[in-house]
């Protein structure tokens, strides 16, 4: 599976695409990382929240540590239900 | 025998070697005592070496202070003394003499030619402009010189030019070396080697000329006209040197005596330099100065230096060093100081960064094409002083007819590719990219051959490597089973295959970021890996080994946890920024990492006054001014300030903060909408609001994280399922923020309940 960069695109402008090309590494690192927890589907919360992914590494990993833990058993399936959740990793 | 005595005595004190014919010239026509003042003067105090003085024995027949007056006067003018020293002759011209002929030639021809005939200073001015007036349409500046130099009468080089127009030669300086007669039986000699006509022929005289060609068909050796400058026995001794040395019998070998060969071979030997055109060239005690020079300003010798004196090329270093250009490698000897200071004195007026190719051009034509590109309204791109003016205006010229933007490697190619290329590209549906310009019009249609003949998809990093390496790339990564990807162009095929053969030896993936190192280095960041206990990662192989583990080091002594942004930036830059975040409170790590400790300073200062917050981590994605522009739109529009609002430039979160304002209204200006772009926002706002739900969004604003097409597909879902969009709580329907996963088997589930059915 690949991930849609014309979706993403379209949905958050050229300056955004531009932002990640500049920002690989932490993007990767972050992607890795939720793939390492056991979720394939990592793709797909890249495309809807791009932007989480931009967010450092420590930063990540801390706050998405702290939502699967407040989430739960099955975390990840209610991520799919509700994939809004994952959005709240943007809130300061 | 009292003279010849003494006159021995002093060549023999300072190790002079001449001939039998030259020492008899000097004893008959020099003066021990004279000798020895001149020698004094020459070796002692000029520096200059023994071998010039043994290859113009007439300098120890002049007068002391004519050498010094006429040395004096030649210094302060422009030529460069390394000629002088190569043609000593003209020292002993008389003093008036060499004034006239000095102004005349500098006035008519430049200074540049007489540091490129020097000899000519030992021409009468009479002559010179004889010659001129009489021959200047038919013979070029430089070669009206040459046959000034020469001993030919003016009738002789008349004579000598129709002969040589009549058999169709070039008419070169070379060409008055010998006598008319002498021209025709040299010309009639070459044309039984078939090869073709050249005026280097003219070195020779006819007996000569017919010598050197039964020794190379003796020896098998083939004939090459840069031979034909080389007396017969020095080349026979080049050639034993050559082979025994097992050297590749060249034409460019055959400028030096054997035993200057020998010694200048053995210097390059030593010095790990290449027996490269511009050193043979040189001579031994040049080519040691030469390696001092570069020893003590540690500067990497290079051949191209020796096309200059060490004094000179010290001069320049220097100049360079003063006007803090970087990098000084060979290109940047191409013109003389006089030259390359001009050509700063325009960079310094125009603003241009004094560094590689600037210096291919004179001041002159550095000028020229500053004003072709304010004519054109562009930025200098530096690759544009690769070409002249004229090249550069048409490329310009055709970016404009074409619409072609302009870029750098638009001028590493002849103009007259461009066109060729995009067109060539346009053929295979594939969009004009800069890259393509570093291959010939060939290549680019070879390498686009061979993606389809292996049916690969074409990348622009192909680019890179000729089409044969592109070919046996795409081998190797078929051999190995391994994806192809862009980076891999980075390296040629022999060592991306070293690469690839690590990687599964030691059982790790290929990283994009490998392929900027060399396998060595590879191993080494490995081992650091494996000593440190650290996942081999992408972004640690953007450094060589050292600073990877220095980096290691300070990310331990500072406390400072690994993540993949550190590498970003050499050990000392990495230091400078810890220090600076940590100095302002700020966590060093992710995004500061691509900032310099005076724009983290400046980005704190901005956010604290503004805000009155120190920065978030993701405020340093942006440079101050950007981060100035957003903090400033987003307070004057009451936007709430997350990190999210800095992955988008200022330009484009205005337009989308406009859209929803204008068309909105201000109550939909959320952090999670104005990242979006403007169409998407325009498209799905008109929708929702065409469907009466806008309002909802202040209760879930995920379902703008759907493409529009996306949420008409979960609409017609509902739809299926008897549904409403909006709930009875008033919120968009969960479908909206499911997982494309979940919604496709759900999907499938329905569709399946309904075949049952």
């Amino acid at each position: 599976m690949e991930l849609d960069m014309k979706k993403i695109q379209e949905l958050f402008g050229k300056s955004f695409i531009q932002e990640m090309g500049d920002n690989k590494e932490t993007f990767i690192e972050n992607i890795e990382y939720v793939v390492s927890l056991g979720y394939k589907d990592v793709f797909e919360l890249v495309e809807h929240y791009p932007e989480t992914f931009l967010i450092d590494s420590i930063t990540f990993k801390e706050k998405v540590d702290h939502l699967l833990e407040s989430l739960g058993v099955e975390s990840f399936e209610k991520i799919e239900e509700n994939i809004e959740i994952w959005g709240s990793i943007n809130e300061n | 025998m009292k003279t010849e005595w003494k006159i021995l005595e002093v060549l023999f004190e300072y190790d002079l070697h001449f001939n039998e014919e030259k020492r008899r010239y000097l004893e008959k026509y020099g003066n021990g005592e004279n000798i020895r003042r001149i020698l004094d003067y020459l070796i002692d105090e000029l520096n200059i070496s023994k071998r010039s003085i043994e290859k113009c024995p007439s300098i120890l027949l002049g007068r002391v202070e004519e050498i010094k007056n006429n040395y004096q006067f030649l210094q302060e003018k422009q030529i460069e003394i390394y000629n002088v020293e190569t043609c000593l002759h003209i020292l002993v011209v008389n003093e008036r003499d060499l004034r006239e002929t000095y102004q005349y030639v500098e006035n008519n021809y430049g200074v540049a030619a007489i540091n490129k005939n020097t000899s000519i200073l030992r021409v009468k001015k009479e002559r010179i402009e004889q010659i001129h007036n009489r021959f200047g349409m038919q013979l070029t500046p430089e070669t009206q010189l040459g046959a000034a130099i020469s001993r030919r009468t003016i009738e002789e080089i008349e004579e000598i030019i129709q002969i040589c127009i009549n058999n169709n030669i070039p008419i070169t300086s070379t060409a008055f070396k010998q006598t008319p007669q002498e021209v025709k039986e040299d010309i009639r000699i070459w044309k039984t080697t078939n090869q073709k006509m050249t005026g280097s022929i003219f070195h020779k005289n006819s007996k000569d000329l017919e010598d050197l060609l039964e020794y190379c068909r003796e020896e098998g050796i083939p004939i090459s006209s840069s031979m034909l400058g080389c007396p017969l026995e020095n080349l026979k001794q080049i050639v034993d040197v050559a082979k025994e040395r097992q050297l590749d019998i060249k034409g460019l070998l055959f400028r030096k005596d054997s035993i200057e060969l020998e010694e200048i071979i053995a210097l390059c030997e030593e010095n790990h330099l290449e027996v490269g055109i511009s050193v043979l060239n040189s001579n031994p005690s040049e080519i040691k100065r030469m390696i001092q020079v570069c020893d003590q300003y540690d500067v990497e010798i290079c051949d191209s230096m020796f096309s200059k004196s060490a004094t000179e090329v010290e001069k320049i270093i220097q100049l360079f060093q003063r006007n803090h250009v970087d990098n000084i490698t060979g290109s940047l000897f191409k013109r003389s100081r006089l030259e390359i200071e001009e050509a700063m004195k325009m960079c310094d007026k125009y603003g241009i960064k004094k560094e590689g190719t600037v210096f291919y051009r004179t001041a002159e034509e550095i000028e020229e094409i500053v004003k072709i590109c304010q004519r054109y309204h562009v930025k200098i791109e530096m690759t544009m002083f690769h070409r002249t003016k004229e090249e550069v205006e048409k490329v310009l010229e055709y970016c404009q007819l074409s619409g072609l933007p302009v870029s750098g490697a638009l001028f590493i190619r002849d103009p007259q590719d461009i066109g060729k290329i995009v067109t060539l590209l346009k053929r295979s549906g594939i969009p004009f990219t800069p890259t393509a310009m570093q291959r010939s019009i060939t290549e680019v249609q070879d390498i686009l051959t061979i993606c389809k003949k292996y049916k690969v998809e074409f990348t622009p990093n192909m680019f890179s490597q000729t089409p044969k390496e592109v070919e046996k790339s795409i081998i190797v990564t078929q051999k190995n089973q391994v994806p192809l990807t862009a980076s891999m162009f980075q390296k040629d095929s022999k060592n991306l295959e070293d690469i690839i053969t690590l990687c599964k030896e030691k059982q790790i993936p290929i990283l994009n970021s490998m392929f900027f190192r060399t396998k060595e280095e590879i191993e080494g960041l490995l081992l650091i890996c494996e000593e440190y206990h650290l996942k081999p990662q992408d972004s640690m192989f953007r450094r060589r080994p050292i600073e990877f583990k220095k980096i290691l080091d300070l990310a331990e002594s500072y406390h400072i946890p690994l993540t993949a942004s550190i590498f970003r930036k050499d050990p000392q830059k990495v230091e400078d920024i810890i220090r600076k975040s940590l100095e302002r409170g700020i966590v060093p790590t992710g995004s500061v990492f691509k900032r310099t400790p005076e724009e983290i300073d400046e980005i704190c200062d901005i956010s604290l006054d503004l805000t009155g917050k120190l920065p978030t981590n993701n405020t340093f994605l942006k440079k101050p001014e950007e981060v100035r522009k957003i903090l400033q739109l987003c307070i004057s529009n009451h936007i709430p300030i997350t990190g999210t609002i800095f992955s988008k430039n200022a330009i484009e979160l205005a337009d989308s903060i406009a859209c929803i304002k204008e068309e909105y209204g201000e109550e939909y200006l959320m952090p999670s909408t104005i990242i979006l772009d403007r169409n998407h926002i325009k498209s799905v706002l008109s929708y929702l609001t065409g469907k009466g739900c806008i309002d909802v969004l202040h209760k879930s604003a995920s379902i703008l994280r759907l493409s529009l097409e996306e949420i008409i597909e979960r609409e017609f879902y509902l739809h299926n399922i008897n549904e409403k969009m909006i709930t009875d709580a008033h919120t968009f329907h969960p479908v909206f923020g499911w997982s494309r996963k979940l919604f496709e088997k759900r999907k499938k589930e329905l569709e399946q309940k309904r075949v049952v059915m």
